[in-house]
């Protein structure tokens, strides 16, 4: 081994050892609370015996699963909301010249260069001022207003990419610009829909700071439970939750793995066998 | 004097455009231009004139316009809680580049998949939900919680480490909750590196470091600032990490701000802080814009 | 020639300030290949769009089979475009991208499938109906594009430079083509390049653009050998080209001086007068010297180099004001030494006297800055 070879091993082991206690760092809170989710102690600090009764209980609690639909409920209409106005301003205001375009594409950054606190301030003055009574709907748009730049971000990303010239195509072969928006331009922006769905889903899934602002007593969120049981401890059930939405979290992960994997097989099949049928 | 132009001038310089792409420009721009104006633009000035408004008794927003909000800010009570913001978030940053620069740099020697493995696997802890994760950090610092526990049983120290409800133990909360999201821009300017600028510079018979110094980090310096950005904006802006780890000892802007809203019913203080602390992240976002940066990467 | 199938009358464009195109007035007749050529920025792509219907005209009117159509949606248009850079769908396969304009059209499925395969046949991509846009090499690629517009069965099919992000070799056999294509089909194309050679080689016409002029519109025999402008003079070919003004005219020719002597040309414009100011144009083929002064021509020069560029040899010539004269020959024994004095001259016929379209020029160029003025003044009023 030269010394050139033996500088690219040790890097390649500091490499793996860093990667590993990155996933430590990272994994450990996680298993904790994993844990923490089997503990049979109702305060959330010491250990005593493994049990499954919080996922029991869990199934049995009606007012956190009351909770939880709120939760998938807003997390999911501010989604769609902010997935229609996103895309759609996204395609608009990529060539709109209207006079005060270049401003509301740039005020459109604003909810991700702004501390989101500020955005909940000035959206509680809002609602405030203009009368509005502060409950579902009020978190609805705050969330939608949260998560728009990053559709809006997300779908340029893509457009940047698109060659223009294809939608014009498709005016020229006689499609008018419905037809022309649903079967050219969304197809080729679909994955950065996607990822801003998927994106702007999970943050207001976890949003705290938008919500408790914008929020009336009668209407609470997965997270505003949390965070109003951190003074007194987490209950496991909490745990047991977030456990089973881990799994379902990972379990995603793995069938697209698993799924990339056989596509990867068979494509490569394909091509043997195309090597075969050429030569 | 200007000579006036006789000859007739060309009406109509706009660009034409037919009924029915005005009408689809309408549907496409509609929705997000009047959002922006209402919830975004509008908001914010309402902001804005809200922190020059004063508190009456009650909590009722007296609408007289005086700066006592700005003065009160810079006096000495919350100049400290200002100067305390700044500094964890400074350290939260610091901490996350650097920890977070190299697994950028190794995750971009890797194949895509597995890089986007990485990825993933990073960010689902958050997707999750970052909140109740975090709490494990209360479980895992206490004073009799894991870490001491088998640090001394390890016989490494003879009594518990004091970690929970200090900086120490907000900082590594703002660093576990940030830095999956800091990676990334840094991963994606790394990646974009062309690896022939590095083999140049060795070839040119620099080392390593000077490589590193003169050719990569000026080179993967735009994803760097991006993620100093996405780092430091909702770190000083988040009073929940605060709450939970520094157990309302340390106390954030964020805190600050939600304390107005909340227990002390002072609005316009509140605005006017939430106005300081905005102004402060424009800048930095100006400075970043100038230097070249592009705000799309901030997504 | 038969009735034109598009005609533009009086047709200006503007971009905010810029005056891209001036009183464009052009018929375009029935069957015929009608290239569109000048340099880039020209406006020969504005005006190619404007037919198409993605620019609309700031002012004029545009005729399809004499029905008015600039203010028509382009999918309310019977033409097609076969664009730059292929445009093709990259979510369909080969079959979907040729069907579109039929499926659109909400054609039977049967009918569409027979004449998508016709089509594809008949750019000879029988069977790659399932390959899919990313498999397919660029030649491939534009006769797919090709046979998309053609589905429609258009009037009048627009190509926007379609041979550009071709190689060489490929761009030659798909010029010969297009041409086959186009008398087969009988179909008017309507084709917009820089490349003066293909224009030459393939068109029925051309119609030389020049900052959003037509300096002139002709069979490419005329378009070559008499040149209507300075500007078509130089960019069709190759020339030598000198300012000169007239000193005299009679029934054969025309005696003009230059800063650097006399010589003779001709001029189809009957108003070229004496005293105007000209200019000359000449090829470097029909270039001739000798030692010694020729009557009418008085432009005397040194030999620099001689270039050999295969099949020709390349003879550069320093004027007294330093200005480079070309002049071509095939062999180097016709040639002689740098360094060496000589007289040029040519052949009466072959000086090619233009009139400057210098005033109409500077006239545009005040046209722009004023327009600037005009900007301003504009969004003042409406704000």
């Amino acid at each position: 081994m030269n010394r050139r070879e033996k500088k690219q091993r040790a890097a390649h082991i500091a490499s793996t050892i860093y990667t590993v206690l990155l996933m430590i760092f990272i994994y450990a809170p996680v298993a904790v609370m994993i844990a923490y989710s089997f503990n049979n102690s109702r305060v959330n600090m010491v250990w005593s015996g493994f049990t499954t009764k919080y996922y029991a209980m869990l199934f049995n609690d009606s007012e956190l699963w009351g909770i939880f639909g709120i939760t998938l409920f807003v997390a999911l209409l501010a989604t769609v909301l902010g997935v229609i106005i996103g895309t759609l301003g996204a395609v608009g205001l990529r060539d709109a010249k209207f006079p005060g375009s270049k401003f509301i594409s740039e005020s459109i950054y604003f909810p991700i260069v702004i501390p989101e606190i500020v955005l909940a301030v000035a959206l509680l003055l809002l609602f405030d001022a203009s009368g509005m009574k502060l409950g579902l709907g009020t978190i609805i748009i705050g969330n939608t207003t949260l998560i728009l730049p990053y559709v809006y971000i997300t779908v340029r990303a893509r457009l940047v990419g698109m060659d223009p010239s294809i939608e014009e195509a498709s005016l020229d072969l006689g499609a008018d610009r419905f037809y022309t928006f649903m079967h050219i331009t969304l197809p080729a922006i679909v994955p950065g829909v996607l990822s801003g769905a998927f994106m702007s889903f999970s943050l207001v899934l976890d949003e705290l700071i938008v919500t408790s602002f914008l929020t009336s007593a009668e209407i609470t969120t997965l997270p505003i439970r949390v965070y109003s049981m951190v003074k007194k401890g987490v209950s496991p059930e909490i745990n047991a939750l977030t456990t089973i939405i881990f799994a379902v979290c990972m379990a995603g992960v793995l069938i697209y793995l698993i799924r990339d994997q056989i596509q990867m097989r068979k494509i490569r099949k394909e091509r043997e066998k195309a090597a075969r049928f050429s030569a | 004097m200007k000579k006036k132009d006789m000859r007739p001038k060309p009406k109509a310089r706009k660009d034409k455009k037919t009924a029915k792409a005005r009408l689809a420009s309408i549907i496409m721009n509609g929705p997000i231009t009047i959002w922006s104006i209402l919830f975004i633009i509008v908001p914010v000035v309402i902001l804005a004139v809200m922190s020059f408004m004063s508190k009456g008794p009650l909590g009722i927003v007296v609408y007289k316009p005086t700066l006592d909000n700005y003065r009160n800010i810079f006096s000495s009570m919350y100049i400290n809680v200002i100067k305390e913001s700044l500094i964890i978030a400074f350290w939260t940053t610091i901490l996350t580049v650097l920890l977070g620069y190299p697994f950028a740099s190794i995750m971009a020697k890797m194949k895509r998949k597995t890089s986007g493995l990485f990825m993933i696997l990073m960010m689902i802890p958050m997707w999750v939900s970052g909140l109740v994760i975090i709490y494990s950090f209360v479980i895992l610092f206490n004073q009799s919680g894991i870490i001491n526990t088998i640090l001394m049983k390890l016989g490494l120290i003879s009594k518990p480490l004091t970690m929970l409800y200090t900086n120490f133990s907000v900082t590594v909360g703002m660093l576990y909750m940030f830095m999956p999201f800091s990676v990334l821009p840094m991963f994606s300017s790394i990646e974009k590196l062309d690896p022939a600028l590095i083999e140049a510079s060795k070839d040119l018979g620099a080392g390593p470091v000077r490589t590193f110094f003169k050719v990569q980090l000026p080179l993967t310096s735009p994803g760097i600032f991006a993620a100093v950005l996405l780092t430091f904006i909702p770190c000083i802006g988040y009073y929940m990490v605060t709450d939970m780890l520094g157990g309302g000892t340390n106390m954030m802007i964020g805190n600050l701000i939600y304390r107005q809203f909340t227990i002390s019913r002072n609005w316009p203080f509140g605005a006017a802080l939430a106005m300081v602390l905005a102004v402060v992240i424009l800048l930095m976002v100006w400075v970043y814009k100038k230097v070249g940066g592009n705000l799309d990467d901030l997504g | 020639m038969a009735k034109p199938i598009v005609s533009m009358i009086n047709v200006e464009k503007w971009y905010g300030a810029n005056h891209v195109i001036k009183n464009c007035n052009l018929n375009i007749m029935e069957g015929e290949f009608l290239t569109l050529l000048g340099p880039s920025g020209c406006g020969k792509t504005t005006t190619l769009r404007m037919i198409s219907g993605f620019e609309l005209p700031t002012s004029g009117v545009i005729r399809v089979e004499g029905e008015s159509v600039e203010k028509k949606e382009p999918y309310e248009r019977d033409v097609n475009t076969v664009f730059q850079n292929y445009a093709l769908f990259p979510n369909m396969n080969v079959f979907d991208n040729v069907a579109y304009g039929l499926k659109v059209k909400k054609v039977p499925k049967d009918e569409i499938a027979e004449r998508v395969n016709k089509m594809l046949k008949l750019v000879q991509l029988d069977g790659f109906g399932k390959r899919r846009i990313n498999q397919m090499s660029g030649g491939q690629k534009q006769r797919v594009a090709i046979a998309r517009a053609l589905i429609n069965r258009p009037k009048v099919l627009l190509l926007d430079e379609p041979l550009g992000a071709l190689d060489l070799k490929l761009r030659k056999q798909m010029q010969i083509e297009l041409k086959r294509l186009q008398r087969k089909l009988g179909i008017t194309f309507v084709y917009v390049t820089h490349d003066q050679e293909e224009a030459l080689t393939m068109s029925d016409r051309i119609a030389v653009i020049n900052e959003g002029v037509i300096d002139q519109i002709d069979v490419p025999q005329k378009i070559y050998n008499h040149p209507a402008t300075r500007f078509v003079a130089g960019f069709i070919g190759e020339s030598n080209i000198l300012d000169a003004v007239v000193v005299g005219r009679n029934d054969t020719g025309i005696q003009v001086g230059t800063e650097v002597g006399n010589a003779l040309g001709v001029s189809d414009d009957e108003t070229i007068e004496t005293g105007d100011a000209v200019s000359i144009a000449v090829r470097p083929e029909d270039t001739l010297f000798s030692q010694e002064r020729q009557p009418g021509f008085s432009i005397r020069g040194v030999v620099k180099d001689h270039v050999f560029v295969g099949n020709l040899v390349k003879m550069m010539v320093t004027l007294n004001d330093g200005t480079e004269f070309k002049i071509n020959r095939f062999s180097e024994d016709e040639m002689i030494e740098p360094g060496q004095v000589i007289y040029l001259y040519w052949e009466k016929e072959k000086g090619k006297v233009l009139k400057t379209r210098n005033l109409v020029n500077t006239d545009s160029h005040r046209d722009i800055k004023g327009g600037d003025e005009d900007e301003e003044e504009g969004y003042a009023a409406e704000a």
